[in-house]
């Protein structure tokens, strides 16, 4: 599975950080995500199985990466050279 | 002003996915509004939400101009009909570099007629197929997407495509009469930007006609939504009747091209006008099912 740059930056932040809103990721991504485009990225996401969304407060969702999420951030990782293979 | 914006934003037709994203980002306004409490704070607020809803609307139209063109095979014969259309320009210069006879010219001059007739027809095809792929599927039609597609489409044939069809077939038929003469642009061999640029009242006139076919693509492809949960008798209702609106939209832009002193530069707008409209009418009708905030 091919992982764009701005998923592989979601999965990273919701691994790190534990379940999170839209905004929230928006605000940890540095600028780096958009708040115009963060949603139509989940929802994508949320589509192929990488993110699960329960129903927040006031019509919001929190996010939290899946199993296959976080299998597709590790391989992505192991394919950068971020990690090696005994840290799989 | 979130009120008015999320009023305005019920009336576009989103499919589930898109309207998610929006839902979303409107929930994000009315959080960060609750948090605003101090004048500058809110106007700040405001602006910030309104452009991420501008960017979400962006972000959901890029994506679903993908959606139709790798998934609608309406979208497939609207660049059919292009690539036709293309090729009638290819059929014309090539034949005039083959030197054609006088009745050849007859020919090609129906051709290109027929080319023209095909442009708004584009929008009626996409149209058409939606409607009719539609109700055997439980797939949603990116209809956004789709207006998307026919503006861009539409934009490039009103603003390069008529007038270099139009500038070929007259080259042709000169080749043809066996003539070499240096062609001054006639108005309708003149490009959309350069008869805006101009600014005399013949030149606007003209360009207005060929924006309010651009116009009226998307008007169409629009009308088409609210359509999509109606019963099977109004949608073929709908189907007959939205390609009447679009020949009479050639029938009368023809003839007021004839008659140029007869008619208004605003009269060949009212057939957008009118499915801009109706789309409108016909969505607030639908508002029930819509789950905006």
């Amino acid at each position: 599975m091919r992982l764009p740059a701005s998923e592989r930056l979601i999965l990273s932040l919701l691994v790190a950080n534990g379940p999170c809103y839209g905004l929230e990721l928006v605000a940890g991504s540095r600028g780096r995500l958009k708040r115009g485009g963060i949603y139509v990225t989940l929802g994508r996401m949320e589509e192929k199985g990488l993110v699960a969304a329960k129903a927040g407060d006031g019509g919001r969702r929190v996010y939290k990466p899946t199993a296959l999420g976080q299998r597709a951030l590790a391989a992505a990782r192991l394919f950068a050279g971020e990690i090696k293979l005994g840290n799989l | 002003m979130r009120a008015r914006v999320t009023a305005l934003l019920r009336l576009v037709p989103l499919d589930p996915r898109g309207q998610q994203a929006l839902v979303e980002t409107l929930a994000d306004w009315r959080h960060e509004e609750v948090a605003a409490t101090a004048v500058g704070a809110r106007l700040t607020c405001d602006l910030r939400a309104l452009r991420a809803v501008a960017h979400t609307l962006a972000a959901i139209t890029a994506r679903q101009m993908i959606d139709a063109v790798q998934h609608e095979a309406a979208v497939l014969s609207l660049f059919v009909l292009m690539y036709g259309y293309l090729l009638h320009g290819l059929l014309i210069e090539g034949s005039a570099w083959l030197g054609q006879s006088p009745a050849s010219v007859q020919f090609l001059w129906l051709a290109a007629t027929f080319g023209g007739f095909t442009l708004p027809f584009g929008a009626l095809a996409l149209f058409l197929g939606t409607l009719a792929i539609n109700h055997r599927r439980a797939r949603p039609t990116p209809y956004l997407g789709l207006a998307a597609v026919a503006l861009v489409v539409m934009t490039i044939e009103a603003a390069w495509g008529i007038p270099l069809l139009n500038t070929h077939f007259r080259e042709s038929a000169f080749a043809a009469a066996g003539q070499q003469v240096v062609l001054t642009p006639v108005l309708s061999e003149r490009t959309l930007l350069d008869l805006l640029v101009s600014g005399g009242p013949r030149e606007v006139a003209f360009a207005s006609m060929r924006l309010s076919l651009v116009a009226a693509c998307p008007a169409f492809v629009l009308l088409a939504g609210p359509f999509e949960t109606a019963s099977r008798r109004i949608r073929w209702l709908a189907a007959a009747l939205v390609p009447v609106l679009g020949f009479g939209l050639v029938i009368v832009g023809s003839q007021w091209l004839s008659y140029d002193h007869w008619f208004s530069p605003v009269l060949p707008w009212i057939f957008p006008m009118t499915g801009i409209l109706a789309a409108l009418q016909l969505r607030q009708r639908q508002l029930a099912h819509h789950t905006l905030p």
